[in-house]
């Protein structure tokens, strides 16, 4: 095949979906382009006897001496952290100390292994509810981050924290006091999952909670007061 | 074929020892069972053989012992939840697996995925293909003698995951895809050090070659054994470089086309003899097509959004969630109670070992009413049987190690 029959990406996306569609009327396999044939390679003289494919094989093993080393020497060196790596989940804790959880429930919901779980309570604060308790078994926890996407308060989010240990099983419940973070630890996440969750809206950043808990909606400006949900 | 009822054959079921038992060592046949322990059955398949000396007279695979029924599961967790089971069916390409249930799902309620969308999830179901070869080739050189081999092919997937952790911000089993897109976008700067990572492959593959195509320890291990004919691989319904190697040229990527593959362009390698070297060469040989895929996409990778914009079947943008009610409502009903309509669809993708369907009924509720997963690891499986009665003792290893099934796949 020539280069310039290579197609071109993309046309349009639609017609990917609807060429899947439409093969299934289609006959099982449909009529197979010809093929290449992998060669199968016949031995020479020289692999036969083996001396040469052997010493070759030995140098490039030698040659590798003298590479770059891509082991990573883990517990003296550890992995740089990304804002996009998903550690255990923890609590969003606000400067003055209280969480940001409003015990809604939905990362209960939404947890695959069910490691979540949370019994409300009310408060004397403006938001009226918040967790009395929140427990997550970081033994269930495949940090999927799926509570993190859900959470319409940015409460919960996924720290860069990666190493958990333990000596009994308990020491894996992590209760809220182990779970809430201060704010000022989680700015790198917070900012990724403002960035990536607003998705097609590139406004939405603008309207996202800042800081002080004060929320705006752009489209509401002068209509209605802000409200401190916090 | 065993059934679930049928006994595990014994010396007692066979007829007579041609030149009768002997009553010695050398003149009797005996009964072996390799695995599920056994570093070279790949996990927990249990072999159960019978030996006449080093020939294999009779084999039953013995399989369910890493079954954790994930059908079952299915049928009590949302369609988004599921997809971290997903990632456990065949753990060496998790997002390859997760992109088969998006797509069995998108089709079932409509879902037109945008461009770049479906460009990012063609880009690592290559990626996972290229990441299940990768350990193909360094497992299969450490059962057939090359321990090297690991090193070298574990070293290319070391540096593909630090790709995929930064992509997903999981190393592996990455809950990645999300119905409609997937979770993240693809950075500029992620997609150089892919493009780096892909011009570096194909000497990779090279060196593998160098090390093993005409190594003769090699050649004697391979060659000739585990043969099957186009035939036989059909009517077992073998699917995948395993059936390629046996000469019929059916990939998915173009007998069913999905995702961007159409307008792709690639070629399909077929074996001639269908034995354990064939399936070697088809393998080795889909890495570098991979990277020719992944080269042509990752240069025109095209711009837009990377999830659907469908305010009913995708979650709101998250800032307007926090000060909206409208989109607060939107989030809290598509978690709790997105429902696809009643239907039942079948969506096949070509994994790295062959046809990875997912079967789905839905009865329009938020969990699925029955799913389905035709694993190729299994069916490739029962290939086991007819490519090693009759070889000898040490070829099961070199059998199993070409076939390349994945426990966890193929126990469900």
């Amino acid at each position: 095949m020539s280069p310039e029959s290579a197609p071109v990406l993309p046309p349009p996306a639609a017609g990917a979906a609807s060429a899947a569609s439409a093969a299934s009327g289609a006959p099982r396999f449909a009529a197979a382009v010809a093929n290449p044939k992998v060669m199968r390679h016949a031995l020479t003289t020289n692999e036969k006897l083996f001396v040469g494919p052997f010493l070759k094989s030995l140098l490039y093993t030698f040659s590798r001496m003298f590479k770059k080393d891509i082991t990573r020497r883990y517990p003296e060196q550890k992995m740089e952290n990304k804002p996009s790596l998903h550690g255990v989940p923890v609590l969003v804790m606000k400067e003055d100390g209280a969480p940001r959880c409003v015990a809604c429930g939905l990362c209960e919901f939404v947890c695959p292994p069910r490691a979540i779980d949370i019994q409300p309570g009310e408060t004397d604060r403006p938001i009226e509810r918040e967790p009395k308790s929140f427990v997550i078994d970081m033994l269930r926890c495949i940090e999927c981050s799926y509570c993190e996407e859900v959470c319409p308060e940015e409460a919960i989010v996924m720290s860069t924290d990666y190493e958990v240990v333990g000596r009994r099983r308990e020491d894996f419940v992590w209760d809220l006091k182990k779970l809430l973070k201060p704010i000022a630890q989680l700015k790198d996440r917070i900012a990724w999952v403002r960035r990536t969750y607003r998705r097609w809206d590139s406004n939405a950043d603008a309207s996202a909670p800042p800081e002080g808990g004060v929320y705006r909606d752009p489209r509401w400006a002068g209509k209605s007061k802000p409200v401190d949900h916090h | 074929m065993s059934t679930l009822t049928e006994k595990i054959v014994t010396v007692s079921d066979l007829p007579p020892r041609p030149g009768g038992e002997g009553g010695n060592l050398h003149e009797e046949r005996m009964e072996l069972s390799m695995g599920p322990q056994h570093p070279a059955t790949h996990g927990v398949l249990q072999c159960k053989l019978i030996l006449d000396g080093e020939k294999v007279v009779a084999m039953d695979p013995v399989v369910g012992y890493l079954h954790r029924g994930k059908e079952k599961h299915a049928e009590h967790m949302t369609y988004q939840q599921f997809f971290t089971l997903t990632d456990r069916l065949d753990y060496l390409q998790p997002l390859a697996n997760e992109v088969g249930w998006a797509l069995t799902v998108e089709k079932l309620a409509g879902i037109e995925v945008p461009a770049r969308a479906q460009a990012i999830r063609t880009i690592i179901c290559e990626f996972m293909r290229l990441s299940a070869h990768l350990v193909w080739a360094g497992i299969g050189g450490v059962d057939t003698g090359a321990v090297s081999m690991f090193m070298y092919a574990f070293r290319d997937r070391e540096e593909l995951f630090d790709l995929m952790d930064e992509l997903t911000g999981l190393r592996t089993n990455q809950e990645y895809l999300r119905i409609g897109g997937v979770g993240a976008d693809l950075s500029p700067e992620l997609i150089e050090k892919m493009k780096k990572w892909v011009a570096a492959l194909p000497g990779h593959v090279d060196e593998f070659e160098l090390l093993l195509t005409g190594n003769k320890i090699f050649h004697d291990r391979m060659r000739g054994v585990g043969q099957i004919t186009a035939q036989q691989a059909i009517e077992l319904g073998v699917t995948g470089p395993c059936l390629r190697a046996t000469g019929v040229g059916v990939d998915l990527r173009r007998a069913r086309p999905y995702l961007l593959y159409p307008q792709l362009e690639f070629d399909v390698p077929v074996g001639t003899r269908g034995d354990a070297y064939d399936r070697y060469l088809v393998r080795i040989e889909e890495m570098r097509q991979s990277a020719r895929i992944l080269k042509q996409l990752l240069d025109h990778l095209p711009a837009g959004e990377w999830i659907a914009k469908d305010w009913k079947n995708v979650l709101p943008p998250k800032g307007r969630v926090y000060t909206s009610m409208e989109e607060m409502i939107h989030q809290f009903k598509t978690v709790t109670e997105w429902c696809p309509p009643k239907g039942e669809v079948y969506q096949a993708t070509e994994a790295a070992n062959g046809e990875l369907g997912f079967y789905l009924m839905s009865a329009g509720a938020s969990h699925p009413y029955r799913v389905k997963i035709r694993s190729p690891s299994f069916i490739n499986l029962q290939a086991l049987k007819p490519m090693s009665v009759g070889s000898y003792f040490s070829d099961i290893v070199a059998i199993i190690a070409s076939l390349h099934f994945i426990m966890g796949e193929c126990d469900r």
